[in-house]
């Protein structure tokens, strides 16, 4: 982001942030652009219970978060932004009330509804990231297409089980969604509900993802770009695989605007 | 010719290290070599290979970080010191 992308931090907010403000990476300049980003969350269930709960105490000043469900007592497990007490009540009403206690200087943009292109497109004007904390392909490829037409980068993260897989997609510099899997599975994935998952992986995965966010947004060390760092739990064992923009993409064609 | 291998499954740890190099013919293609790789590990040819005897369908083969799917699919042809890499489609959030 650039400089004019700041906005000057209150006295409380520099009490708040006092451990990034000392911090070499960050510092007041990388703060004021955290607090001046607004990022789109698809999804507040796994990954995106980390992602909000992270990006909300950094002091990222917006967050829209999207999502259609509600909470559910097997979401419990590993949905930490939510509670027994919200039983029943939509997820993003949930995230808003527990963020604004976390973090009560940010402003969130709870939207209860699925993702969709046209929805997205809608809610990504303005936005500096998208993060994907969706539980499907389908939202995945629409999230592409939103992030390829609105020149918006898109912090990817999906888990299975014990595993994970992290980048970031749709730069300048880097693939997007469809130049690494070009069509939706043609045969049945496992669910979550199906295959379990392990209650701390989208922990794991999802906190990855908001430090790529952090990294971005103040414009610091090197993104993963070009680099799909997948994650195996019960070996525990990151590998970085080099991944590529395609020329012959149908989505991005080699470039971030087609 | 040599080709390096990664495999993005955690299927992966039952397989010895010697996985990571395979010495393949001149001019063979991304489906010898998954073909290779299925005749020296069972775990592979369980978790890539259908009943058929086919790839699956789901699977994800890279060659340098691109999808062959953006080239001749499965029989698209290696080259020394390529690195193929095997990916699966991952869908939980």
């Amino acid at each position: 982001m650039e400089q004019r992308d700041r906005v000057p931090l209150t006295s409380q907010e520099r009490a708040r942030y006092a451990r990034h403000l000392v911090l070499p990476h960050i510092g007041e300049v990388g703060q004021e652009k955290l607090k001046a980003a607004r990022v789109l969350l698809v999804g507040v269930g796994g990954l995106g219970s980390a992602i909000a709960l992270y990006l909300a105490g950094v002091g990222v000043g917006q967050l829209v978060l999207l999502d259609d469900d509600v909470v559910s007592l097997s979401n419990l497990q590993r949905q930490v932004l939510h509670g027994t007490a919200w039983l029943g009540r939509p997820k993003v009403e949930s995230a808003k009330e527990r963020i604004a206690d976390l973090n009560p200087d940010i402003h969130v943009v709870a939207v209860n509804e699925r993702f969709t292109k046209e929805t997205g497109m809608d809610l990504a004007t303005g936005v500096d990231l998208i993060l994907d904390g969706t539980d499907n392909f389908q939202a995945r490829y629409d999230i592409n297409e939103v992030c390829l037409k609105q020149g918006i980068p898109y912090v990817y993260g999906a888990i299975f089980r014990l595993e994970g897989q992290v980048s970031l997609l749709c730069t300048d510099e880097g693939p997007c969604y469809r130049c690494l899997f070009p069509e939706p599975p043609s045969e049945p994935v496992l669910t979550g509900e199906e295959a379990g998952i392990l209650g701390a992986v989208p922990g794991t995965i999802g906190t990855i993802q908001a430090t790529e966010a952090i990294k971005w947004i103040v414009g610091f060390g090197s993104a993963l770009i070009g680099r799909l760092l997948v994650y195996d739990g019960a070996a525990m064992r990151f590998d970085t695989l080099h991944i590529e923009k395609n020329p012959d993409c149908p989505a991005c064609g080699g470039s971030r605007t087609p | 010719m040599n080709i390096a291998v990664e495999i993005a499954f955690s299927f992966k740890q039952k397989m010895d290290e010697s996985y990571r190099n395979l010495d393949l013919p001149s001019d063979a293609t991304v489906l010898e070599g998954l073909h290779l790789l299925a005749d020296r590990f069972p775990v592979f040819r369980e978790r890539v290979f259908d009943d058929t005897g086919s790839i699956r369908r789901n699977i994800n083969a890279l060659i340098n970080g691109s999808n062959v799917q953006f080239r001749e699919g499965l029989n698209t042809v290696l080259h020394a010191g390529d690195r193929l890499t095997v990916l699966p489609p991952v869908g939980g959030g």
